[in-house]
């Protein structure tokens, strides 16, 4: 059950109907807040009850057969959490190792669900290389859905009551709503419990600004995913699933679009999850911040995928840089490889991802040693608002290395980017741009690359306002009706060239 | 809160109830392929009793020559296939509804129809809610969410159809094309495409969808049998080719429905044909495939009711 689709509509619909009716519950609707403070606390016990029973429906859609390993991970990490907040200033040693269990089963967990059966074939295959025959098998362990954001949110959790950041919460139903949040929980923003936990502290009463710019972010997340996205995809997959027979231009045309392709995938779910979350009273961690106009690449990190780029910095780069302080510059640059090469990895058990990471990580190096990581100059914006050219170039050359990087990660094995290189230098005899495609598919895909083109620049261009469909100010848009209209010919538009593809790629991390 | 479900109720009274409008007001392709529908029902719903009534996806519409097994077997034959797209739920369900005590119906999926949960495509069941406005009441609530998501594949068909006239050159799928039996009869003296190019089908065992639209299905055929009815499978024709890349997916719907007690009236492996065979896609048959699929079925029906005459 995706957010943009029909069955998650009508889950939504019955779901919003009674948690927004909770607050409501024994007083004439709308009357002011805070007359009765017993009552409310009752009422958000029962509104974050109830989105816990959402919650575990929504799993259930997913994965029923992990709801009890869910429900499992989420008790024992509220103990931990228990545990090391009862013993914190008494005795840090035990709460520490209470701590450090959360890390650990935490890693394990992952290591488990995610590598295990990655190691083994691995292990299997490097001992056959020296002539062995292991006769070991993968596990065919089943991957649960979500676990790389929810794992995360637990560690957090602990982690952060170790460091005096939170204090660990009593209140059971909250802790679980918060880790099983459904919105994020297929495919993130990694929320932090830090902003999150307090949100479900207090009571949400409806707000008609806050749900209607949730509406309206929703629509841009689905304009992003399926007008766009999907249609790129069409272009790209072409390409990727018949390498050896397309021509140099076609490659590089596809791996060019591939990292738009992947933002409008990746941040049109964000916006979607943030939008429903907005309806629901909450504030979920922005996930995207222009990052093709980031001018290097640390730049481009700090403006994609934040809430995991910035957990791993708070939890795995930090920590690591001050250990290797000692080192100096050299002890950075360590901490921030291995911090990339977590990030390669977190994605999934495979040589790619690593190195991905890896690459990443390495093109940290000058960045490093030449200062410019940490300097932070400010963008200078010329005529129009526009980048400088200088500015511009920088833009263009980050965006080349991340396309790069993103034939690593899209490739399905090494082999597969060996593939990809080789049909970019022997391609150039091949019949140009055809794709395998039909022309009205290559119509397709090609409007929807300028149009992407189009709304990445009108998300920079509008970059005061969170999204580009946040509070419309033109003048015709002033009466409601409108603006409904407005909306309404959007999502016509974009149900009328969606392709049949539903599927998110951050889904299968 | 009132604001906001008005704002609601008002956008999806432009984004969906204006489209639909919209579609019924723009004029439908008066020999669309779907608008045989109703001249299927009504065959469907003729007099005669015991006699072998068709169901199933384009494959069955593109197979059978029941002039043939007619004259063959003496009984009356009503073909109401028309487009596996319709899904395996909405198949069946008509098929329920068509047959009478006595009858033998003939299901034939292909290897498609049980693809998204059998609620049918976004291309087709809305195009025959289009044409069929009534049927919307039949529908089962998986069938009128692929009318929901179909409905701007709909209008943009429409639009489309409205503005750029229509290309008559080559074959095109017809309700003019069937025949007073409803087989699909255009096509058997038209040329063949050549070389097709062949599919592959896969299924996941692991689908919980697909499995839950078996236990669905199969519970409905359960209730035409109830009836007094024969049912019996018919292996869809396929594409050599597609049969080798497609031959998990093959195997996985013999043991569905084993699984449930129901059996293929000929094997699977007697429908495979080759290109010379196949019309426009792997699970067309040209003239020549017709005649000799309709030969095969003809044979293992007239088997199948000897044998079952005898347990009698």
């Amino acid at each position: 059950m995706t957010v943009n689709s029909l069955e998650f509509l009508l889950f939504f619909a019955v779901f919003f109907a009674v948690y927004s009716a909770i607050p409501c519950l024994g007083r004439k609707c709308g009357a002011r807040a805070g007359i009765d403070a017993d009552a409310d606390e009752v009422r958000r016990k029962l509104q974050n009850l109830w989105l816990l029973a959402g919650n575990i429906v929504f799993y259930a859609f997913a994965e029923p057969r992990m709801l009890p390993l869910l429900g499992g991970v989420i008790v024992l990490y509220w103990l931990f959490g228990l545990a090391a907040g009862r013993f914190g200033g008494s005795n840090e040693r035990v709460a520490g190792l209470f701590s450090a269990a959360g890390v650990v089963s935490g890693i394990g967990s992952l290591l488990y669900f995610k590598y295990l059966d990655f190691f083994i074939e691995s292990f299997a295959d490097l001992l056959s290389l020296f002539g062995f025959r292991p006769g070991m098998h993968a596990l065919g362990i089943v991957l649960p859905v979500g676990v790389s954001f929810f794992v995360f949110k637990l560690m957090s959790y602990v982690i952060d009551i170790r460091r005096g950041v939170i204090a660990p919460t009593r209140d059971f139903i909250s802790f679980a709503a918060y880790v099983s949040f459904f919105p994020t929980m297929l495919s993130g923003p990694i929320d932090r419990p830090k902003a999150f936990l307090p949100q479900l502290a207090t009571l949400r009463r409806f707000s008609l600004p806050m749900a209607s710019d949730g509406c309206r972010q929703i629509l841009w997340g689905i304009v992003k995913k399926m007008l766009l996205a999907d249609n790129l995809a069409v272009l790209t997959d072409a390409c990727w699933s018949d390498m050896a027979s397309q021509s140099t231009v076609s490659v590089l045309i596809a791996v060019l679009v591939y990292p738009v392709q992947m933002y409008m995938d990746f941040s049109g779910y964000s916006d979607m999850a943030i939008g429903v979350g907005k309806i629901l009273g909450f504030r979920v961690a922005r996930n995207f911040s222009y990052p093709f106009f980031a001018r290097n690449i640390a730049e481009y990190w700090r403006g994609w995928h934040i809430s995991l780029t910035s957990w791993l910095t708070d939890y795995v780069f930090m920590p690591l840089n001050v250990r290797f302080r000692d080192w100096g510059t050299h002890g950075s640059v360590l901490a921030i490889i291995i911090t990339f090469v977590l990030i390669g990895m977190w994605h999934g058990a495979s040589w790619t991802f690593l190195l991905f990471g890896l690459y990443h990580g390495l093109l940290y190096v000058p960045l490093m040693y030449s200062g410019a990581f940490f300097r932070k100059s400010k963008l200078k914006e010329g005529r129009f608002g526009l980048p400088s050219a200088s500015d511009a170039a920088k833009m263009a050359s980050t965006y080349l290395l991340v396309a790069l990087g993103l034939i690593i990660f899209r490739a399905p094995s090494l082999a597969g980017v060996a593939d990809c290189f080789t049909a970019i230098f022997t391609g150039a005899g091949r019949p140009p741009l055809t794709f395998g495609l039909t022309g009205r598919e290559l119509v397709i895909s090609g409007a929807a690359l300028l149009l992407s083109f189009g709304a990445v620049a009108w998300e920079w261009y509008g970059r005061k306002k969170e999204y580009v469909f946040a509070a419309p100010s033109w003048r015709i848009f002033r009466p409601r009706a409108m603006r409904i209209a407005f909306y309404a010919a959007v999502f016509i538009v974009v149900m009328m060239f969606a392709t049949n593809s539903n599927e998110f790629i951050y889904f299968s991390f | 809160m009132k604001k906001f479900i008005t704002g609601l109720l008002l956008f999806f009274l432009f984004a969906f109830i204006l489209p639909w409008a919209a579609i019924f007001i723009l004029p439908s392709d008066p020999d669309g392929y779907l608008k045989a529908y109703g001249m299927k029902k009504e065959l469907a719903s003729g007099p005669s009793d015991g006699r072998i009534l068709i169901a199933g996806g384009s494959n069955a519409a593109f197979a059978v020559n029941s002039r043939m097994i007619q004259d063959s077997l003496g009984l009356d034959v009503v073909n109401t296939s028309l487009h596996a797209g319709l899904g395996f739920d909405f198949i069946v369900r008509e098929a329920l509804e068509d047959s009478r005590p006595g009858d033998i119906v003939l299901l034939s999926m292909g290897l498609f129809t049980g693809a998204g949960g059998g609620v049918g495509e976004t291309t087709s069941i809305p195009f025959l809610v289009d044409y069929y406005p009534e049927k919307l009441a039949d529908l089962s609530p998986g069938n009128m969410g692929i009318v929901i998501k179909g409905t701007y594949v709909l209008l943009k068909t429409k639009i489309k159809d409205l503005l750029v006239h229509k290309s008559k050159s080559g074959w095109d799928y017809r309700c003019s094309g069937f025949n007073s039996y409803g087989d699909e009869e255009a096509h058997w003296t038209a040329p063949s495409a050549g070389h097709i190019e062949p599919q592959t089908i896969t299924v996941s065992p692991d689908d919980r969808k697909r499995e839950r639209c078996f236990d669905r299905v199969c519970a409905m055929i359960s209730q035409i049998e109830a009836k007094g009815c024969q049912v019996w499978i018919l292996p869809p024709v396929l594409q050599e080719e597609t049969y080798e890349k497609s031959r998990d997916a093959a195997v996985f719907l013999e043991k569905e429905y084993a699984r449930h007690g129901i059996c293929y009236l000929f094997p699977q492996s007697d429908a495979v044909f080759g290109d010379e065979l196949l019309f426009n896609r792997p699970e067309h048959a040209n003239g020549k495939g017709v005649a000799l699929y309709t030969r095969r079925l003809i044979r293992a029906l007239s088997t199948a009711c000897c044998r079952d005459q005898q347990e009698h």
